[in-house]
């Protein structure tokens, strides 16, 4: 950490002046911020000169301007001469914007009357998929009766990537074909199968579309879909339990794909939720993960040692590792200020037999952790302690008034004007203010100033 | 010069009373809430009234009921198949309870087959007719263009569904139906390529049109056309320019940004970001260089504040009349700005701005993996916002071909954050943004390989939704990454965040835009003297090669002088452009002394895209 800037720690505090009280300072160096947000003291005026403005303005919000309620005054010229492909047009003129074709519209193509001599143009294949293009409301099908025809269609509406185009003619081939031909199409054409697909999830045709992925080999995606359409279900434990049991021991078990495994601790987290709500009232929706599982645990139960609702049991059964345990177990003794039990929990004596303390959690976040749920100061300092990097310490031990460790870093640098700056800032015969005059008195430390 | 981006406006106006006049009269507008802020951007209230509006409902509000004087209801709803069904569902409820209304449907933007199939299957077509609409480009600024379509990232690269490409493709027709046909198009990917295949066939469908209407100058010359896929890293990093952190921290929606109580101290305000009188000057700057901008900007107005101060009686009406409003109107814009401010670089949140940009700086350089790693699992353990932990997931991902200790980080996830996001993570992978480390380290020996399967890698294939084919695929984009990032800006630029000297400045120098540097290097070729159509459309192609971009479309027109009518380029991104890299593509613009109007399906940033694919509970 202090080695980011190049600057030998002990000559960086011999040159720095005693620094104010500044115990908003946070850990990182000061220097960095500057280049990240600004020089300090710029951000500083910036507080002050933003709290003065919203003083001097009674309200922000008048400012914001309507959209002038007038209509702007267009210039009709200018889009006169504009192509007429621009515009909107009505399914009517659509029609009449066609070229070529006679009878498109299918109510003139059914309801000829009979001696009807007129002749029938059939849109041709190119105008087809142009109408689908369009995404014109009547489009004639029907007349590509041969499989050939059928074929060529769906390339066509592939070839120019239009999703309207290619799922139309792909429920039309879903429609006049039977079954084997149309799903050895959806192989052939992926493009097909993938509009078909979404077609099929859109309007929540599970089965079909859990078939239809299985037989295109897309297997987890199927798992997928019915896990999805299973946890719909989620509100009513008992049906929620007993679908997903159905589902892992039909669809999963035997699967090789690692998100099987995960479908189990989903199950074996509801047999958990079973459990609990046996003993105590609690709304799993509340606690939908194992994490927050966990967190009620170690909250409700923690003196608990029968299994299967002891956190340790959640530990195991989910195989949790040490940082997801000691985080969730760390916030739920805080809210029940078990103070005693954090320390065990967290600290664990380096096996050596060496008496410094080890803890595995970031020490900064737990000391705020603790600071912020009101944790006795002795116990936030003996983790503030424990940062190795004297700096970082000393800033942090700042922010959170630990000031036993402040004098104390001070006194390990021989700073005796820093401890007695220090000093006059504490309350006069407080605690930490004694410890302030031990040390000073101190005769073996050899002071620098 | 810049185009006149209000014909835009008039167009998508026009063609929306058009479609209001579906159900000529008086109507009850029955609306998909989602469709709201973008009508809001083309037309007000009172214009709707115009239009025989006498009521707006949306569209959860339950099925419409008729009243004295209005017997007809038009619906306005997205081209979605899930709306449709609450429409039909509204529709046969009040047929069976007897109620007498007629009903239009107008689908945004284009009218699919499946919802005119449902409505027949539902049993009611006849009782219904048909719209559709399509608004033009939205012109958000002179020089940004938005289609406001949010979902297309999950759309074309999750569900390879193409059905509103045809739409991108129609709205780029239409802007050479109206500034002229472009003189040269460059494709640069797969769905680039479709949608200029498409314009093929519109050609060919309005060919009289066309002939009739044929502007052979050009107000926008040159289009540039990119996929979204083959640069997700832009959007997942998070820029530095002022903009961009407003937009990540607070999110612009269209032309606004919603401030909360905890910035104005009062109460919240929806601040109109076109309206302020100081925006334009600092949105583009670096971080770092905010803070004394605003605090200059702050002395300025008291100055002109002061100088009333010893005015004589004229002079202080001239003052009250001109003055006074300008300068409260500065002031309470700067006390929003300060406030703003003051909350990004609020450090007490669980995931704070520096911490972020440190870490997606180590991720990049492939530096202290093992840090981004405890940071990923404390922050787990915390539950702390799962979508930035997802966002960092894709970014090690791009940036470093794969994801370390995928398994025990994805499992960590879902215990977290509830298994229901076994979805989410799947979805990511399908994207191509998750996938495990695949083992390459940065050495002669690893290098050979990603050369190798590049080699071997097939084009695009836009059907591909395995795991293997995407990884495939995904190997010349990392190339792509690669050379993006330290490569790039060469050794010999010193990026320098305070002047803005290279697009990479909203990445402190540390990785340039895809599209940034495309326009860039595609600019330089069209003005290159001694060029002619041939020639330029081989060093394209060459350029697209050099980028490892497989599938690309470059044409130019022959015989056409280049830039007769104002330097002006379209940049459009298919998936959305970002915040960050329309601050890059202006640094561009500056440099090569250009217009460069960004455009995308819609204006995007990491949050957003990972939300776009996350499983919805």
């Amino acid at each position: 950490m202090s080695n980011r800037l190049g600057i030998d720690d002990e000559k960086y505090w011999n040159d720095s002046k005693i620094k104010g009280f500044g115990f908003g300072e946070d850990t990182e160096s000061i220097e960095e911020d500057n280049i990240f947000y600004g020089v300090s003291q710029e951000r500083d005026a910036a507080t002050k000169v933003g709290q003065d403005l919203r003083a001097e303005v009674s309200s922000l919000s008048s400012f914001v301007s309507d959209e002038s309620s007038e209509e702007i005054h267009e210039s009709f010229q200018r889009l006169r001469d504009l192509p007429p492909f621009l515009w909107n047009s009505g399914p009517l003129e659509l029609e009449l914007d066609r070229p070529v074709s006679g009878a498109l519209n299918p109510e003139a193509y059914m309801h000829r009357e009979q001696g009807d001599t007129r002749p029938l143009h059939l849109p041709s294949m190119d105008e087809t998929i142009h109408q689908l293009l369009n995404s014109n409301e009547h489009v004639l099908l029907e007349h590509y009766q041969s499989l050939s025809q059928k074929k060529q269609l769906l390339t066509r509406a592939i070839e120019i990537h239009d999703g309207n185009a290619i799922l139309a003619v792909t429920l039309f081939l879903y429609k006049t074909l039977k079954h084997s031909i149309f799903r050895q199409m959806l192989i052939e054409h992926k493009a097909a199968a993938n509009h078909y697909v979404r077609y099929l999830e859109t309007k929540n045709e599970v089965n079909h579309l859990v078939d239809l992925l299985n037989m295109l080999g897309r297997t987890k995606e199927a798992m997928l879909i019915r896990y999805k359409h299973i946890l719909r279900r989620e509100n009513n434990l008992q049906n929620f339990l007993k679908e997903m049991e159905h589902f892992y021991h039909s669809e999963c078990q035997l699967s090789n794909e690692e998100v099987a495994l995960l479908f189990n601790q989903h199950l074996q987290l509801l047999y958990i939720y079973k459990e609990i709500k046996e003993k105590t009232s609690f709304i799993h929706t509340d606690n939908s993960s194992v994490l927050k599982t966990l967190n009620f645990v170690a909250e409700n139960f923690y003196e608990n040692t029968n299994p299967p609702l002891t956190a340790d049991n959640i530990k195991q059964k989910f195989n949790l590792n040490v940082k997801q345990y000691n985080w969730v177990v760390l916030k739920a003794l805080v809210v029940q200020q078990k103070w005693p039990q954090i320390e065990a929990l967290l600290l664990t004596k380096t096996w050596l037999g060496s008496s410094k303390d080890r803890c595995l959690l970031p020490l900064e976040e737990v000391c705020n952790t603790l600071k912020d749920g009101d944790a006795p100061i002795d116990l936030v300092a003996r983790f503030v302690r424990l940062i190795d990097d004297t700096e970082k310490k000393l800033v942090i031990a700042r922010k959170l008034n630990c000031h036993s460790v402040v004098i104390d870093v001070y006194a390990a640098q021989k700073d005796r004007a820093a401890i007695l700056t220090y000093k006059s800032n504490l309350e006069d015969n407080s605690k930490e203010f004694v410890y302030a005059e031990t040390i000073l008195k101190h005769n073996a430390i050899k002071w620098k100033n | 010069m810049a185009p006149d981006a209000n014909v835009l406006r008039s167009v998508s106006k026009e063609n929306l009373s058009r479609a209001l006049r579906l159900k000529r009269g008086k109507k009850i507008l029955v609306i998909d809430p989602k469709l709201v802020p973008t009508l809001d951007l083309i037309a007000n209230y009172r214009f709707l009234q115009d239009h025989g509006v006498e009521k707006i409902v949306h569209l959860s509000a339950g099925p419409p009921m008729p009243s004295d004087s209005v017997n007809q209801v038009l619906y306005f709803i997205r081209a979605d198949i899930v709306c449709a069904k609450i429409v039909c569902d509204q529709i046969t409820n009040n047929i069976s309870r007897g109620i007498s209304l007629t009903y239009g449907v107008v689908v945004v933007p284009r009218l699919l087959h499946i919802i005119t199939a449902l409505f027949e299957s539902e049993g009611i077509y006849e009782h219904v007719s048909f719209g559709q609409y399509a608004y033009e480009m939205i012109p958000l600024e002179d020089n940004i263009f938005s289609l406001e379509m949010d979902d297309v990232v999950p759309q074309l690269w999750l569900h390879q569904d193409t059905s509103m490409l045809a739409s991108v493709a129609k709205a780029i027709f239409n802007i050479r139906g109206i500034y002229g046909d472009f003189h040269h198009v460059v494709g640069i990917g797969p769905y680039a390529k479709s949608v200029l295949k498409m314009q093929t066939e519109f050609e060919r469908i309005h060919s009289n049109n066309l002939r009739s209407h044929n502007r052979q100058e050009a107000d926008i010359p040159t289009l540039i056309l990119v996929d979204r896929a083959l640069d997700f890293v832009s959007p997942l990093l998070i820029p530095l320019s002022y903009e961009a952190v407003l937009d990540e921290v607070f999110g612009i929606k269209g032309k606004t940004i919603t401030f909360g109580a905890d910035v104005t101290g009062k109460e919240p305000v929806k601040h109109n970001l076109t309206t302020d009188p100081i925006f334009d000057k600092v949105r583009n700057l670096h971080f770092s260089q905010v803070v004394s901008s605003l605090l200059a900007k702050e002395r300025d107005t008291r100055r002109l504040q002061d100088e009333s101060a010893g005015l004589n009686l004229q002079a202080m009406k001239n003052f009250v009349a001109k003055d006074l409003h300008k300068i409260q109107s500065l002031k309470k814009t700067l006390a929003l700005h300060f406030g703003a401010f003051e909350m990004m670089i609020d450090k007490n949140k669980s995931l704070n701005l520096k911490k972020l940009v440190d870490l997606q700086e180590n991720i990049l350089d492939n530096l202290d993996n093992k840090e981004t790693l405890n940071f990923l699992e404390d922050s787990m353990s915390r539950e702390l916002d799962f979508k930035q932990i997802l966002r960092l997931f894709c970014l090690c991902t791009l940036a470093q071909d794969g994801l370390r200790d995928l398994k025990s980080l994805t499992t960590q996830f879902v215990q977290s954050y509830g298994f229901k996001h076994l979805i989410s993570l799947h979805n990511l992978e399908a994207v191509g943004l998750l996938y495990n480390f695949t083992g390459i380290e940065a050495n002669v020996k690893g290098v050979a390989q990603v050369m190798n399967r590049v080699a071997s890698s097939s084009p695009f294939s836009s059907s591909g939704n395995t795991g293997n084919v995407k990884k495939q695929t995904m190997v010349p984009y990392q190339n792509i990454v690669k050379k993006l990032g330290k490569k790039s800006p060469s050794s010999n630029v010193q990026v320098d965040v305070i002047s803005q000297n290279h697009p990479s400045y909203i990445f402190n120098g540390k990785y340039t835009p895809l599209v940034a540097k495309l326009t860039e290097e595609i600019i330089s070729i069209l003005i290159a003297p001694k060029m002619n159509s041939a020639l330029i459309e081989r060093k394209l192609e060459d350029l697209m090669k050099m980028y490892n971009v497989t599938s690309s479309t470059v044409k130019c027109k022959s015989g056409v002088e280049a830039y007769g009518r104002g330097r002006n380029v379209l940049v459009f991104v298919i998936g959305g452009i970002s915040r960050g890299e329309i601050a890059a593509l202006q640094v561009v613009a500056k440099n090569l002394s250009f217009n460069i109007i960004c455009g995308g399906t819609d204006i995007t940033n990491g949050t957003k895209l990972v939300s776009s694919l996350i499983a919805t509970s």
